[in-house]
């Protein structure tokens, strides 16, 4: 007699909730949409449509299909509305819109905006315009709700419009009219920049700049003065035999404001770092070896790099690893690798814009919609490079915590830089200030470092002062 | 009565049997600038939905004299 094999466990996605048609699930490092017998049908239909092939085709939406899973039992038992389940692509690396920088945002939004156009040629729309609905495969977005394309219900108008303009239009515009950085916005309001807020941030001279004047204050304006339990407001729609061609000439309206948005340069010194950096070009060409080196000879499954301002090291490690995720906490530094890795096609590496001292958390109802930065992946190396000295010396941030920190993430590896303090940029540092780390010096970090790691190599760059560590951690 | 706008048009729509638009608020403001789509109509119904408003708000005030 076979004993029957277990059925794997699932994880419902738990930011999955909102869409009636469906929701998301997990199973064996597998992704699943559980569909309900109204999302079967909308899938249906844009399935059977050739929008689907060439949306797939081209690469707009996540590649889906009809699947046999052993959970639809378990699934429908728990769940009595679910009466299909379709499987769909893995994205590599989950990445949320507080994570992205200007023109990843600014690239999403497009790839919103141009999915609508395309789908409204085949009498299609979508039913939300979420940001978290796009995804990065390297530098290039995709769509991943294929729920969110359904038919288009003439005399209905485009109902996504006040959520593109919250987390797609303001955040965009906050950063190119303002020079305001809009991670920090995106990250505390889950829905995205309210209407009030973006007005005040705009400032009262805000409607002179494109768009603004009809997308902020306009429809501020009749957020606030207009008394919606009007029944008429629905019907005005169907009275005013509204189309797919209304609907276009918004998205088309909107398109042309984000198109002309751009990110000014502050000429904040982080991307200019590579030129201004203290050490010499022998010393970075070692350096450059060094890396290179054991990544070769680690063929990594993923890379972190953390702290890599414009990616020189990213890009010697997307060689040899096909997910090296690059993590800045400077937008610009990240966006100017974005653009690089957009320009030269590199799809291995996913840039994002990252605080190590303050990593994204979980967000939304339980903290659980949104997954931390920490719990979504376990790298096989992270490098630190010329990054030591910033956490401990500007954040206070002691060794072990850096190593707990690496622990956490189950690192098998790390290439980690010790900068001393007789180095010109510590010394810049520490140079209005109090020293008051007596702890940070070479033996108390390589006491710390050698309790849960064990030297592969050490390499003291040329002068002598900077020194390169590869460690491997204790049982791996 | 503000508060109650996001309430009562998602209660608006999610009654309507079609399933393309079922689950979001596209909030009055966006509706009301989506109407001004409609050109010259879309004008004549703003100014409708409005007019009816300015009239409510009179007929307030004449019942509340004393």
């Amino acid at each position: 007699m076979t004993v029957p094999e277990p059925i794997p466990e699932f994880v419902r996605a738990s930011g999955s909730y909102r869409d009636p048609g469906g929701f998301v699930f997990f199973q064996n490092n597998r992704v699943f949409r559980a569909l309900t017998k109204d999302g079967l049908a909308s899938y249906h239909d844009f399935r059977q449509s050739p929008l689907y092939q060439w949306l797939e085709e081209d690469h707009w939406i996540t590649r889906t299909w009809e699947t046999d899973t052993s959970s639809v039992g378990a699934i429908s038992a728990k769940f009595p509305e679910i009466t299909a389940i379709i499987e769909q692509g893995r994205i590599p690396f989950i990445s949320y819109p507080y994570e992205w920088s200007f023109d990843m945002l600014k690239d999403a939004a497009l790839h919103t905006l141009d999915l609508l156009l395309h789908s409204s040629r085949h009498g299609f729309t979508l039913k939300d315009a979420t940001a978290y609905n796009v995804q990065f495969m390297g530098p290039r977005p995709i769509f991943i709700d294929i729920l969110s394309i359904a038919k288009y219900v003439p005399g209905t108008p485009w109902a996504g419009y006040t959520q593109f303009c919250q987390q797609f239009l303001f955040p965009l515009a906050l950063t190119a009219h303002k020079g305001v950085d809009f991670q920090p916005f995106l990250r505390s309001y889950f829905e995205g920049i309210p209407l009030h807020v973006m007005k005040s941030l705009l400032g009262w001279w805000g409607w002179r700049k494109a768009g603004m004047l009809k997308h902020v204050f306009l429809q501020s304006f009749f957020q606030t003065g207009f008394q919606a339990d009007n029944p008429a407001l629905k019907s005005s729609f169907q009275s005013l035999k509204f189309s797919l061609d209304h609907v276009n000439a918004l998205v088309r309206a909107v398109k042309k404001v984000v198109s002309q948005l751009h990110q000014s340069s502050s000429q904040r010194h982080w991307v200019e770092y590579s030129k201004n950096r203290s050490y010499t070009s022998p010393e970075i060409e070692a350096k450059q070896r060094f890396v290179d080196k054991h990544l070769e000879t680690m063929r990594p499954h993923s890379v972190w790099d953390l702290g890599c301002n414009t990616g020189e090291f990213s890009l010697i490690a997307r060689k040899y690893s096909d997910l090296v995720i690059a993590a800045d906490a400077d937008p610009e530094s990240v966006n100017h690798l974005y653009r690089h890795c957009r320009q030269n096609g590199i799809s291995e590496i996913l840039p994002l814009v990252l605080d190590v001292t303050n990593p994204s958390p979980g967000l939304g109802w339980n903290n659980l919609a949104r997954q931390g930065f920490l719990d979504r992946g376990k790298p096989t190396i992270v490098l630190m490079l010329a990054l030591l000295h910033h956490l401990c010396l500007t954040h206070n941030v002691p060794f072990a915590y850096i190593f707990n920190l690496l622990l956490a993430v189950e690192a098998k590896y790390v290439v980690i830089e010790f900068v001393p303090k007789s180095d010109p940029m510590v010394k810049k540092l520490l140079a209005n200030r109090e020293d008051v780390y007596p702890w940070y010096n070479l033996p108390a970090f390589e006491t710390e470092a050698f309790k849960h790691f064990s030297l592969v190599d050490r390499h003291e760059l040329p002068t002598g002062k900077r020194v390169l560590y590869c460690l491997k951690r204790h049982g791996c | 009565m503000r508060k109650t706008i996001p309430v009562l048009l998602v209660g608006v729509i999610v009654i309507e049997p079609d399933y393309a638009l079922a689950y979001i608020d596209p909030s009055a403001g966006g509706l009301l600038v989506q109407i001004l789509l409609g050109g010259i109509a879309g004008i004549g119904v703003l100014v409708k939905l409005y007019w009816g408003k300015l009239t409510k708000f009179f007929r307030k005030e004449k019942d509340d004299r004393p």
